[in-house]
């Protein structure tokens, strides 16, 4: 009895696996699942998780990459507004929106569908970089610079013509600009003519700078010295000024005053390495031939 | 008595006679060790799927490392984020563990502006052939190589990240490249040669500023932080050069004007130095004379009475005194005493110098 529970449960395992395989499947996260019906379209856009099916040839299921797609190709030869030759390489990152229509378009292959949005691309290209001149391509003046622009354009016209293969393009960036060869031999004698030039400006540049800054020191150091000897006169004058008062005491003797003021100046005069010659008359010195000259004065 | 001799036995209809013949009793025993075989099989079965139960089950049990963290899906529908440890969930196809490392950094390059074809470098040549040179062209329309090294690890804070990273991209890496590339020629675009090669800093936080603009735009969820950012840059080798020689003449020129702002500072300062002490000159002069005046005011106010009282006898007084601090500091004082002259020697006698290898 034993014996036939574990066929039993064996058997029911191996039905219910098998009915499991049969009667369901599974999409994973980075998938997206159509289920049809005898071949015409059933259920579509089938998200992430468990889902129930009949057998084939009921039903059949076409599971696709539901992932953001990066798609380049080569690098290619196109026209400015102005006619001028540029080579431009861009990469496109798309998805799929609708699984049916992609399928529809496609059969569901991936590299089938890289064909035809090289095809857009290329076409949205031409025409994108027509419509705009060299210098909204390449320019150091910001506001001139339209890659940017010319990026959206380009990813609205591949949008445009990709929505109904059920494509939903995200992005389309430059991946590479170039110039033709010819062009190149010319832009480095360009570059280095412009270096050259460029130099002798730059020590004239140089030299003038210095001589400028020099000259501006120069004359902010003079102004500075002129200002402060203008303040030092007009401290001095501020001090006569206050002296003033006190001079007004000298009116009351000017003998004294002046008196006073001789002898401060000759001692100011003879104050250091003078050499006198002095008649012995002079005082002191007359004590030594006048004793007595010293008491007369008494 | 086992299942199979039960079963044996029950097989054999009652009342019937017993086989007897030797042929029967052969076959008998041929049933038995049939039976005995098949119960043996039953036991091995039985334990291998005991085993394959055990397996199946733990197979389930994940060990998630510390730098890791793992998407949990469910038929293949996504669970949640599970953080490091030791985790069980349902062995596939019910459940699958997806483990990304977090921490991990990755690199990524930058080099369709820079290699060649088949070399690893820029290659010296009068002229770029497009499908050959990388190259990226400036905003003045010249040329410059560029090859960008980016260095990142996932901005991780919800799960989000790693799940975008994981199943947002069929190719994550390739998308990466190619948005490295876009910027690259977005920046070069956007400034001149010169600029481009001189202010690299410059440069790669244009390059950085776009790299973060452009993958925001496509899936907010991809956060990535970006460690660091290496650039090589350098004009083609043809006219390499002719660059080198203008930055060299750039470099002296900056240096002749950097030696003249230093000298302005110099002489400014030196300037407002000079004009302290002028200031400080006038300042302390001005003092002196207040000082001074004030000084003599006051003698004057107090000797007047004395010299009003007896005008040269304070007039003589003075000019004693006046005599005595002149001549103790005269060098010398000659007097003529009648027709002689005499000296009054004053000095302090000089020291005779010792002459080198002499005697005093």
């Amino acid at each position: 009895m034993q014996k036939n529970y574990i066929t039993l449960t064996v058997g029911t395992l191996l039905v219910i696996i098998f009915g499991f395989m049969l009667f369901t499947f599974q999409v994973r996260e980075t998938e997206v699942a159509i289920k049809t019906r005898f071949g015409k379209a059933g259920e579509a856009n089938l998200g992430p998780g468990f889902h129930f099916r009949l057998p084939w040839p009921v039903h059949d299921v076409h599971i696709f990459d539901n992932r953001i797609q990066s798609s380049e190709w080569t690098f290619e030869e196109t026209g400015t507004k102005e006619g001028k030759p540029i080579l431009i390489k861009v990469f496109v990152t798309w998805k799929i929106s609708d699984a049916l229509k992609f399928f529809n378009s496609f059969s569901g292959d991936l590299a089938k569908a890289n064909v035809v949005l090289e095809g857009k691309v290329r076409s949205a290209q031409n025409a994108v970089i027509g419509k705009y001149a060299f210098n909204n391509l390449v320019t150091t003046n910001a506001k001139d610079l339209k890659l940017d622009a010319i990026e959206v354009d380009m990813k609205e016209r591949v949008g445009a013509d990709s929505a109904d293969n059920g494509i939903e393009i995200i992005m389309v960036g430059i991946k590479r600009l170039g110039i033709p060869e010819s062009v190149t031999s010319a832009v480095f004698e360009r570059m280095k003519a412009e270096r050259q030039a460029r130099i002798q400006e730059i020590e004239a540049e140089g030299e003038r700078q210095a001589k400028t800054i020099k000259a501006e020191a120069d004359l902010e150091a003079n102004k500075i010295l002129a200002q402060a000897r203008a303040q030092a006169i007009q401290i001095s004058g501020e001090a006569e000024a206050k002296a003033a008062k006190y001079y007004e005491v000298f009116k009351q003797n000017p003998e004294l005053a002046n008196f006073l003021f001789n002898r401060k100046a000759l001692e100011g005069l003879l104050k250091e390495n003078s050499t006198l010659i002095l008649d012995s008359n002079t005082p002191p010195f007359n004590l030594l031939t006048q004793p007595s000259t010293g008491k007369a004065a008494e | 008595m086992s299942d199979d001799e039960k079963q044996t036995e029950a097989a054999t209809p009652p009342g019937e006679k017993a086989p007897t013949s030797g042929i029967e009793v052969m076959d008998d025993a041929r049933t038995r060790a049939l039976t005995e075989a098949l119960q043996s099989s039953f036991k091995v079965v039985r334990v291998i799927m005991v085993i394959l139960a055990v397996a199946f089950f733990g197979s389930g049990i994940t060990k998630i490392n510390n730098n890791k963290q793992a998407l949990h899906l469910r038929f293949g529908k996504y669970k949640e984020t599970l953080q490091p440890g030791l985790v069980w969930a349902w062995p596939y196809p019910i459940d699958e563990i997806v483990q990304i490392p977090v921490n991990e950094n990755r690199t990524i390059t930058s080099d369709v502006g820079w290699r060649t074809e088949d070399e690893e470098t820029p290659q010296n040549s009068t002229s770029f052939q497009p499908t050959y040179d990388g190259y990226t062209l400036t905003g003045d329309g010249n040329t410059l190589h560029v090859k960008a090294e980016m260095n990142f690890s996932l901005d991780e804070k919800s799960g989000a990240a790693i799940k975008a990273y994981e199943f947002g991209f069929s190719d994550v890496t390739g998308f990466l490249e190619s948005v490295l590339d876009n910027a690259v020629y977005h920046a070069s675009a956007g400034r001149s040669a010169l600029d481009a090669y001189t202010l690299q800093s410059d440069l790669r936080n244009a390059i950085e500023r776009r790299v973060k603009k452009t993958i925001g735009g496509i899936d907010s969820d991809l956060r990535i932080k970006i460690n660091s950012l290496t650039l090589d840059v350098t004009v083609p080798l043809d006219v390499k050069p002719a660059f080198d020689a203008f930055l060299k003449v750039q470099q002296e020129s900056q240096q002749k004007v950097a030696t003249a702002k230093a000298d302005a500072v110099s002489a400014i300062a030196n300037a407002l130095g000079q004009a302290k002490v002028i200031e400080g000159g006038g300042q302390t002069a001005a003092n002196i004379l207040l000082t001074s005046v004030r000084a003599e005011a006051k003698a004057f106010a107090e000797q007047r009475p004395y010299y009003e009282d007896n005008p040269g006898l304070f007039e003589r007084r003075l000019v004693a005194e006046a005599m005595q601090r002149i001549l103790t500091n005269a060098v010398d004082v000659f007097y003529l005493s009648g027709r002689t002259a005499r000296i009054w020697l004053n000095r302090t006698p000089e020291k005779r110098r010792l002459k080198e290898g002499g005697a005093p």
